[in-house]
């Protein structure tokens, strides 16, 4: 029996704190004209130029290395600018997993050449990296995932298969696949590998799928023949899955597992403070809203101070999600009954659209980015139950 | 003392002291004499009062670790009301009374007498009694003492109410920090039990924590854990915010019902037993839930200071009124 390790608290340094004033000046402007239901996408909703203003600005690629045209400020950093931006309900979805993911990753396991190639470029905000490990039989088993870098004798790959749900490829430059480079699909873990894949190449094929709320943000991608050269692939052949994992731990414990449904409470609260009077039950919740988030808040804190010391907390990284998302799912079910709790009540348009856009999405919350049962069943490994 | 320091030293005392039999004993009325000999004895009756009065002088989120170890071992004894209380009391430059003090929750006037709820009152010698915007220190004996007889609070009823006045301090405050900090030890103890019992109890030919549906449920009471420890550190971080507390007591409420219960549906027939020591845990649990304020009255003064703060966001409000 294991059990897992406590995670001391954990503050943002004064330093990195000072960003937030300038940044909610910049998006109060930027934003001033955005409806809630808009604000809503949140890291769902995407705009390359408000991603470009950020580079700009150089609240992209926060934890990069200056040589590489990065802040060299770290994870706190990163999480101030993340904080305001998904509060804010900004769109910054083009720039998201890029900033979040592929440029750490990039940072940790590539060569030089990669390095000094992508690297600044994802700091200005120019590029955008997107995620391909899904496919259409290859969900929570992503170790199942058919797609072939097949190696080629004078060097390089040619590629072939199909991935899915991936988020913005229509938008993105590159994707950081996980593929097989050797060996069959029944020898799961082994033989997988990373590769940038450059999206504007022949052979590929981007195809939207509209979502239920009416967006196509995520897409069926096909590689037909595609030609690659060596420098395509990223770390080590054979070691994509440890990598893919590794990575894993800078998606599931930001603030984004835990704000989603924020700029709906914030609505939700403009329209509260907007009455005379509020009732228990409503004055209850929005308590409980508050106390929730900032537990969580501490939370997520702790583990950024872990990926500052260098570490790649994955087990309290998964904790972090599916706590954090429980509470995203949480809030458009209250908000729904506190809304009509009073049938004869009428609530701004805008808060009812917001809701409806935030209830729709909600189960995608625990989906994404690895399923609520394959999250626990990573803790259950971690407390030595597999 | 650094932390682990002191989380060695506390888990070893408690360990020693606070065994299930004695909390048996306790809560079957036996005399505190003798556990609260030892805890007196370990020295951390003064470890919050300044250096400057003679204490430690460590701060609340120092101390901690003292409370979580008591958690873990359903302590029912008032040790760290009475390590808040002693350093109240130095700091309003009145004598440190002998003995084991209680913090009430709640009191009020009745017909001239003086009525208050007191968890673990009775074990006390002294109570600070909330009284205007401070506390009022009492003589446990001066009182009427009525158990409720299922150990969350005694009800104490003073005719006349004379005692030393520690103006601003926050009774209900306090008791509730205290008691979420003393929830998540019992919460990690329930966790660390349900997770060796999942090891050890075999149906089917093999362990039952190799079955998926009880490895999830672990894996919840984990997060659960986890979460309510974040909590208590905020709280314990800043123990002069009610919104600090407001969120713990919240928060911690919540997590402790969906702990016990996950830990006793994994315990099936056993965990109903008087014999085993499971129960001492998720009764903390339920005491502490009813102590100071539930999770609904804390959330309506939270919420209230929401809705009444000019803040933008709910971030904004959270980040600047429990972040300390
Ligand atoms: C909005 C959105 C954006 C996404 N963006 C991307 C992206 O950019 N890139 C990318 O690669 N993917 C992306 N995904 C895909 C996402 O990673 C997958 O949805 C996820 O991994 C689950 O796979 P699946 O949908 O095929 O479900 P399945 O794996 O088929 O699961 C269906 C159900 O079965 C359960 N289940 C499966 N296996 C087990 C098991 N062993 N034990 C218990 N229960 C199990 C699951 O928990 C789930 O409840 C996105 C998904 C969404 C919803």
């Amino acid at each position: 029996m294991t059990s897992l390790a406590s995670l001391p608290p954990a503050a943002i340094p004064p330093e990195d704190e000072a960003l937030r004033p300038e940044v909610k000046a910049f998006l109060a402007k930027q934003l001033e004209d955005m409806p809630p239901e808009r604000r809503a996408r949140s890291w769902m909703g995407s705009d390359p130029a408000f991603s470009r203003a950020l580079g700009q600005r150089g609240w992209l690629g926060l934890s990069l290395p200056k040589r590489y045209g990065g802040a060299e400020r770290g994870f706190f950093a990163r999480f101030v600018i993340a904080e305001e931006l998904l509060a804010a309900g900004a769109p910054v979805a083009a720039h998201w997993i890029t900033d979040r993911q592929s440029g750490p990753l990039i940072l940790r396991y590539g060569t030089e050449a990669q390095r000094a190639f992508y690297l600044p470029k994802i700091s200005a905000g120019e590029i955008f990296f997107c995620i391909g490990m899904s496919e259409p039989n290859s969900g929570s088993d992503l170790a199942s995932v058919r797609t072939r870098a097949e190696p080629l004798p004078g060097g390089g790959y040619r590629l072939n298969g199909r991935k899915i749900w991936t988020s913005n490829a229509a938008i993105c430059h590159y994707m950081i696949a996980l593929v097989r480079t050797s060996g069959t699909p029944d020898d799961r873990q082994k033989g997988l590998s990373q590769v940038i894949i450059d999206l504007r190449q022949p052979g590929i094929a981007i195809r939207p799928i509209r979502d239920l709320s009416g967006d196509a943000h995520f897409a069926e991608v096909t590689f037909d023949d595609v030609l690659m050269p060596a420098e395509a692939l990223i770390g080590e052949e054979g070691a994509g899955w440890e990598q893919v994992n590794a990575e894993l731990a800078f998606e599931r414990s930001g603030p984004e597992r835990i704000l989603s449904s924020m700029v709906l409470v914030d609505t939700w609260l403009g329209y509260l403070k907007s009455l005379p009077a509020h009732g228990r039950d409503d004055i209850v919740l929005v308590g409980r809203l508050a106390a929730h988030l900032a537990a969580l808040r501490a939370l997520s804190l702790s583990v950024t101070a872990r990926l500052v010391a260098g570490d790649s907390p994955v087990v309290h990284a998964a904790l972090v999600k599916d706590l954090g998302t429980t509470y995203e799912q949480m809030i458009p079910q209250a908000i729904a009954a506190a809304i009509a709790a009073d049938p004869g009540a009428s609530p701004p348009d805008a808060l009812l659209r917001t809701l409806a856009y935030t209830v729709s999405m909600a189960p995608s919350f625990s989906l994404r980015g690895g399923t609520r049962e394959i999250l626990r069943g990573m803790i259950a490994r971690g407390i030595g139950l597999r | 003392m650094t932390d682990s320091l002191i989380a060695d030293s506390a888990d070893r005392l408690m360990a020693e002291v606070v065994t299930p039999a004695a909390v048996r004993g306790l809560k079957d009325r036996a005399s505190a004499a003798p556990v609260w000999m030892q805890l007196a004895e370990s020295g951390f009756l003064d470890a919050l009062v300044a250096e400057a009065q003679g204490g430690a002088g460590l701060s609340a989120a120092e101390t901690l670790p003292v409370l979580l170890a008591a958690g873990r071992h359903a302590l029912p004894l008032p040790l760290a009301a009475t390590m808040a209380a002693r350093t109240a009391i130095a700091a309003a430059r009145e004598t440190i009374p002998e003995g084991i003090i209680a913090i009430a929750a709640a009191a009020r006037a009745d017909d001239g007498a003086l009525v208050a709820q007191v968890p673990a009152g009775e074990f006390a010698d002294m109570v600070l009694v909330p009284d205007g915007d401070g506390a009022i220190l009492l003589a446990a004996d001066a009182a009427h003492r009525e158990a409720t007889g299922e150990g969350t609070f005694c009800r104490m009823r003073w005719r006349a109410a004379n005692g030393p006045r520690l103006p601003g301090f926050d009774a209900l405050l306090c008791g509730a920090r205290i008691e979420t900090a003393e929830m998540v030890g019992a919460m990690e103890a329930l966790c660390a039990t349900t997770l060796r019992y999942a090891n050890d109890r075999a149906q089917f030919g093999k362990p039952i924590g190799k079955f998926q549906a009880v490895q999830q449920q672990l894996a919840v009471m984990t997060e659960l854990v986890h979460g309510a420890r974040a909590a208590a550190h905020l709280a314990a971080a800043a123990p002069g915010s009610m919104e600090a507390v407001a969120a713990a007591k919240v928060t911690i409420g919540e997590g402790a019902m969906e702990v016990a219960a996950i830990a006793h549906a994994v315990h099936g027939a056993i965990g109903m037993t008087e014999e085993l020591d499971l129960h001492l845990l998720s009764d903390r649990l339920r005491r502490g839930r009813l102590r100071y304020g539930s999770e609904p009255y804390w959330a309506e003064r939270l919420g209230r200071a929401v809705l009444a703060a000019p803040d933008a966001t709910l971030l904004d409000f959270v980040r600047t009124r429990v972040f300390f």
